[in-house]
């Protein structure tokens, strides 16, 4: 209990008051770090258009926006790794060209990225001085205790000497905030440090990031959670399109007043609607499925119509869950009855003929061919059923069946014939959902469909998945976003470490539920 | 925009190896008049043909982002082979389909060797590239077995119209059949997107496995019939009868515009590849060119080629 209950604590408690040193160094209002008319194109495409952005020190300064809107841009820029179209970047006062992230570096500037990137198959210490060793020769000794030292003030405790694979991903982003530290670095750029983390994870960030700042760093800060941000920061900048709409104390603005200058036009944060849908025989019956050390004894039921949402933390066995009802990694025991039948699916083959599709969490990696047109992607997975004699595609056929979903799903795009690659998080979301829809399954599984976009486009997959529901598809939804499991779901499963430890009916949904049935601790807080 | 949209459908990975063709062809007949004689031209092609129909299914392999380092060991192997059993008493129709269904066999075991360890086709096939030649010196040592029937040597001196030799035919045939199979069939796409992202392909219901193991099995067909075919031209099998036959055939794919990483193939690439490989042999053997200059020509040439049709790609990109 104790561990989200602080979260949530983090969350209501607003922005963390201010000590008087700090106040002395944010009233002083030093510009550390400034960026004049900064434009960025690719292509024809103009990604940042003219923007100012100012970081006083010692402020953590956070930036929002929907996909697409230049945040991560505007970062690599100020960290070398693009470089502008136009504009100027200063730095205390002087004029820098940060040509390459060494620069930056150079200029006491670190960047934690979305995704760690670190050297699996380094140690903890190699990974920690990498770009930052002090002499050639490498004093092994004297680099573990420098090290261990570096974990310490974020609060790890492994030995130095251990490689990095096998960690976390929230244990790799505090080993990169350790480098950051251990390299002096005044400014701290994190882009969606928190986006794969649990709950308890992202609680100890934002203390470690309020401890960073009360030693007198600078942090720029890029998430797309509201609470965070509120949580969190000093100023918050919003940009919209490529362009700044406005940089905003904490504590004159709203939640509803940035998603409303973010988006630019009215926003109702969505009430459900409780009201109490009656539900025909279960469609899909899965009963006591395991496969052992990964997941055990799962057993639910889902009906026609229904949305079962499932919670839990990362690395509960959620996807797993799903993998194995797909046939990527069969299930090893227990029984998966569609329609009364039992069915055995030992490949997504199977469970494709079986009328199960699953859009899974990995977009890139798993979901898209991200170099291929939209036309490719939309109608891979049912490629079989467009072809004419000896196993010509029908392009003609395919056209037109990427189009109806465009314009269905509303994706924004040049034309069917445009990369996946090209768009924006949300629209690729769109055409990963295009590509399992045109699939017309009875069972859908949805591995976190809103990871990652903006709220426009959130809000629209939701539509879509109630629409879907309606049509009378059993859907099966794994989301980490607590709101969109209460507010979309029929039902909740909720899993953790593998174990199943929660299935809320539609009138016991409630956050609090789900987070404790997450943690393991359902009894308890009955 | 239509200006620009048909600059994206020139600048294609093809192209590069396009105009490189031509371009052989006319440094060839500014070296040599022999270059104007169309049964010469034609006629010197039969002895990379073999090579040739080993690199169209290869393509394929290499598009889904495999690679078999012993193709020419397996072309070796079905040769000697065949020559063994031809002098313990076999008869050669019969060998040539016990010939052919062997070196399916190994294609097939290559396959199910990748798939089955999941370790990477480039370490798996050094590997087997080496037992294979092992065999081959065991069969035969250092001999070269002839005396083959009447009807079965010189295929490659049969032609059609009195030109174009019976070997090229089968080789435009078949680049012509693996071209249509990659670009507009739904398995050339399921072969192509699994070498885009095995993930995506294998969570879209993609037999990946399967896929692999048929595309080995179809090189090593297309090995044993080159084998075959190369005994035929040469009228006798040793085991050097292939020599590095795969780095000919992986220089003529690159060269054609496959990416090496696989999700993106040209046959019709390939071929055009392949004429330029004998383009530039057969001008260089009339420049009195030896083997080894040769080879360091080529080597630079497949540099220059894939700089320029990368920075070619980055140009159509622009103008996306």
């Amino acid at each position: 209990m104790a561990s989200y209950n602080g979260y949530f604590l983090a969350i209501k408690l607003g922005p963390i008051p201010i000590t008087r040193e700090r106040r002395e160094i944010l009233e002083k209002k030093v510009c550390l770090l400034s960026a004049q008319k900064i434009c960025k194109s690719f292509g024809k495409n103009n990604v940042l258009k003219s923007v100012d952005f100012d970081l006083e020190a010692g402020e953590v300064h956070a930036l929002i926006g929907e996909n697409g809107a230049g945040k991560s841009t505007l970062l690599k820029i100020l960290f070398g790794i693009y470089q502008p179209t136009s504009g100027d970047i200063n730095l205390e006062g002087k004029t820098v060209r940060m040509k390459h992230p060494v620069d930056a570096i150079g200029h006491g500037i670190a960047m934690i990225h979305q995704e760690p990137s670190v050297f699996e198959d380094l140690s903890i210490a190699e990974n920690i001085f990498t770009g930052h060793f002090e002499n050639r020769k490498i004093k092994w000794e004297d680099l573990n205790r420098k090290a261990s030292e570096a974990m310490q003030e974020v609060g790890l405790q492994f030995s130095p000497a251990r490689m990095m694979k096998g960690l976390s991903v929230a244990e790799q982003q505090l080993i990169e905030i350790a480098s950051a530290l251990s390299s002096d670095a005044k400014i701290i750029f994190m882009d969606e440090p928190t986006a794969s983390l649990t709950p308890g994870e992202v609680e100890n960030l934002l203390a470690l990031i309020d401890t960073l700042r009360k030693k007198g760093k600078t942090i720029v800060y890029i998430s797309h959670r509201l609470e965070e941000i509120k949580a969190i920061s000093d100023r918050i900048t919003v940009l919209r399109d490529g362009e700044i709409v406005g940089t905003y104390q904490n504590s004159e603005i709203t939640k509803d007043q940035i998603i409303q200058k973010m988006i630019g036009k009215e926003f109702r944060s969505g009430g459900r609607k409780k009201e109490n849908k009656t539900f025909g025989q279960p469609f899909l019956e899965v009963e006591d499925i395991s496969i052992p050390g990964i997941f055990e004894h799962v057993s639910f039921q889902i009906a026609k119509g229904e949305i079962m949402g499932v919670a839990g933390l990362m690395g509960a066995g959620r996807t797993e869950v799903a993998r194995g009802i797909f046939g990527i990694t069969p299930v090893k025991s227990g029984q998966i009855r569609i329609g009364g039948k039992e069915v055995k699916i030992e490949s997504p083959e199977a469970a494709i003929k079986n009328k199960i599709a699953l859009v899974p969490e990995d977009r890139q990696g798993l979901g898209l061919f991200v170099s291929e047109p939209i036309a490719f992607n939309t109608t891979f997975a049912i490629i079989d059923s467009i072809k004419k004699r000896l196993g010509y595609i029908d392009t003609k056929k395919e056209k037109k069946i990427s189009e109806q979903y465009v314009e269905g799903l509303k994706t924004k795009c040049r034309s069917v014939s445009q990369k996946v690659g090209d768009l924006s998080g949300g629209n690729q979301q769109k055409v990963s959902l295009a590509k399992w829809i045109s699939t017309n399954p009875d069972i859908l599984i949805l591995d976190e469909p809103t990871r990652g976009i903006d709220v426009g486009a959130k809000e629209e997959v939701y539509r879509l998945i109630r629409k879907l529901a309606e049509e009378g598809k059993c859907i099966m939804m794994i989301s980490s976003e607590l709101n969109e499991v209460v507010s979309l779901s029929d039902k909740v499963m909720v899993m953790y470490e593998g174990k199943q430890t929660g299935m809320l009916a539609k009138d016991e949904i409630t956050d609090v539920r789900i987070l404790s049935a997450a943690h393991d601790c359902l009894e308890e807080a009955q | 925009m239509k200006h620009k949209l048909k600059i994206n459908r020139i600048i294609r990975p093809e192209l590069t190896v396009f105009v490189f063709m031509i371009l052989s062809l006319v440094v060839g007949i500014l070296l040599s008049p022999n270059f104007l004689d169309i049964r010469f031209l034609l006629g010197s092609t039969i002895f990379y043909c073999e090579l040739g129909l080993m690199a169209i299914p290869f393509t394929l392999l290499l598009t889904s982002g495999e690679i078999d380092l012993s193709i020419a060991a397996n072309m070796s192997l079905v040769a000697c082979l065949v020559a063994v059993l031809y002098q313990a008493g076999m008869s050669m129709p019969v060998l040539i389909v016990i010939g052919i269904a062997v070196g399916t066999l190994l294609g097939f075991f290559n396959g199910l060797l990748v798939t089955v360890t999941k370790l990477p086709s480039l370490v798996i096939t050094i590997g087997i590239m080496s037992v294979y030649q092992g065999f081959s010196q065991v069969l035969v040592g250092d001999a070269a077995i002839s005396g083959f029937p009447e009807w079965f040597i010189g295929l490659d001196q049969y032609t059609i119209l009195g030109l174009i030799p019976l070997n090229l035919i089968i080789l435009i045939v078949v680049a012509l059949i693996f071209s249509f199979l990659l670009k507009k069939t739904v398995w050339g796409r399921k072969v192509t997107a699994i070498g885009l992202n095995r993930g995506t392909a294998l969570y879209s219901g993609v037999a990946v496995e399967k896929t692999k193991v048929l595309l080995f099995t179809i090189q090593g067909t297309f090995c044993a019939i080159a084998g075959i075919m190369t005994m035929s031209r040469l009228q006798m099998a040793k085991y050097t009868i292939a020599g590095d036959g795969q780095m000919d055939v992986i220089t003529m794919v690159l060269l054609g515009g496959t990416a090496f990483a696989g999700g993106r193939g040209s046959v019709l690439g390939t071929l055009a590849a392949f004429f330029i490989i004998v383009f530039i042999r057969t001008g260089m053997r009339l420049a009195l060119l030896s083997n080894y200059s040769q080879m360091a020509i080529l080597g630079l040439l497949l540099i220059v080629v894939i700089i320029i049709s990368n920075g070619l790609e980055k140009m159509a990109k622009k103008y996306e």
